[in-house]
């Protein structure tokens, strides 16, 4: 492949932010066109360089064809919209119900959510995909938080000297437990932003509001304190954000244009954290409420500054046009489904 | 005085494509290149249309649902993603060439002289 043609297409591919296989079969198309059209440029007569660049010239920016094959495949179908909107309206429910504090409910919908996450993740991931994921990381959250306590001990006995020092193993289970959430949470965000930092906005976004909740409740008496009328009020608060956020996601994956996305999901996330914080911590004043949206804006965009910094696609140019090669010769007769 | 030829207006163009494409594919299966210089070939040159934008088209039609498309290998040894109608393209079609009839013949009848 003449390196012109290589560049161009790489960066086509490092604009699309679809999903490996449907990125794959878009630059193979491409490639298509090109070795047709500078074969049939060199029979009129022009140079293989003149063809290729002519070639190139006729196919346009590779950003505008990057920005016109990501709209062209990004928009999810109403169903795909209601399956991401799903996991949502699921814990909203636990809510609403309050059967968060029943075990066997909440592990049902956890482990339902799991169950759903993998089976998308072996799909190939599609769009509808990702708050599902990011359900699945809160069990991780959660469980970080019940251990903290552990940690808290043992610093308290290690550096004041008060209470007593938890066991050894108790602190190193404690310590396997948040290193591996840890990873498993930093390792599928990094993978996610490898495709596209939106989607990991949209994955990520229940944590923080979460994490808010258990501190909250923290404060309150702790998460397993009995239910009282504060508490209720939260709930229905909690209900009404993550149903907020299902509308985010629904609309999300509706969309076509990856500009309306991003403002779609900073502004809807956003209200959503407001509205949140001043359910927590009641009338915090304009200020109050200036700086959680703006943090929770800050969160919302983080991927993107790690996108910048580890780049699109998750393999390496090289090793990713070595496989689409070896691909070429699985694609004909069975395309992948997408 | 002999007309000049005119030049189409890419709005008017815009609307079009997707039935230009569901057409010649509901004709025969055929791969992005080949559909663009069908088109170019039929019109007498009239339609060029750009790459970067049929390939996108392709795509979009797929997505929802209207076109298939699968990679074929050549007797050559070459591979092309070569699109087929589905039975929602057929259907989007019908609707289509019908609303493009119906459109063509009301602008027909306007440009008609008045009788006196």
């Amino acid at each position: 492949m003449l390196p012109e043609i290589r560049s161009y297409l790489d960066e086509v591919r490092s604009h699309l932010h679809l999903d490996p296989a449907t990125e794959m079969q878009i630059v193979r198309e491409v490639y298509t066109y090109f070795r047709d059209s500078v074969d049939e440029l060199q029979a009129n007569g022009l140079s293989e360089s003149e063809a290729t660049k002519a070639a190139i010239e006729s196919f346009g920016r590779p950003r505008v064809v990057a920005r016109r094959m990501y709209e062209a495949r990004s928009k999810g179908s109403e169903i795909e919209a209601a399956i991401s909107c799903l996991p949502h309206l699921i814990i909203a429910g636990l809510f609403i119900s309050q059967l968060w504090r029943n075990p066997f409910w909440a592990s049902i919908a956890f482990v339902s959510i799991v169950c759903v996450t993998l089976y998308g993740w072996w799909r190939g991931k599609p769009s509808w995909l990702y708050p599902w994921v990011g359900y699945s990381l809160l069990p991780l959250l959660i469980g970080g938080y019940a251990a903290a306590p552990v940690l808290g001990q043992a610093a308290s006995s290690l550096f004041w000297g008060s209470g007593s020092f938890p066991s050894v193993w108790a602190l190193l289970l404690v310590l396997a437990l948040i290193g591996s959430s840890l990873w498993i949470i930093v390792s599928t965000t990094i993978r996610v932003v490898r495709r596209d930092w939106i989607l990991a906005s949209l994955m990520l976004v229940p944590l923080p509001i979460v994490g808010a909740w258990l501190l909250d409740l923290e404060q309150a008496g702790g998460v397993f304190q009995g239910a009282t009328a504060s508490v209720h009020q939260l709930d229905m608060s909690m209900a009404l954000a993550f149903i907020t956020l299902g509308v985010a996601s629904a609309t999300f994956v509706r969309l076509r244009q990856r500009v309306l996305k991003v403002g779609a999901l900073l502004m809807v996330c956003t209200i959503a954290a407001a509205a949140i914080g001043h359910s927590f911590w009641g009338d915090y004043g304009f200020f109050g409420l200036l700086a959680t949206s703006l943090l929770m804006l800050v969160f919302l965009l983080s991927p993107a500054l790690i996108e910048a910094k580890i780049g699109h696609g998750e393999q390496s140019g090289e090793a990713w046009w070595e496989s689409s090669m070896r691909w070429e010769e699985a694609l004909v007769g069975h395309d992948r489904p997408v | 005085m002999k007309d000049k030829p005119s030049k189409y207006v890419p709005e008017l163009l815009r609307g079009s494509t997707d039935t230009l494409l569901l057409f010649l594919i509901q004709e025969r299966h055929a791969y992005g290149y080949q559909l663009i210089k069908e088109i170019g070939r039929r019109s007498h040159g009239y339609f060029q249309f750009k790459e970067g934008t049929v390939y996108p088209a392709l795509h979009r039609l797929e997505n929802e649902g209207l076109l298939e498309g699968e990679w074929q290998e050549l007797p050559n040894g070459q591979v092309r993603r070569y699109y087929r109608i589905t039975e929602k393209g057929k259907y989007a079609l019908r609707g289509k060439m019908a609303t493009w009839r119906d459109f063509t013949s009301a602008v027909n009848l306007v440009f008609r002289p008045v009788e006196a």
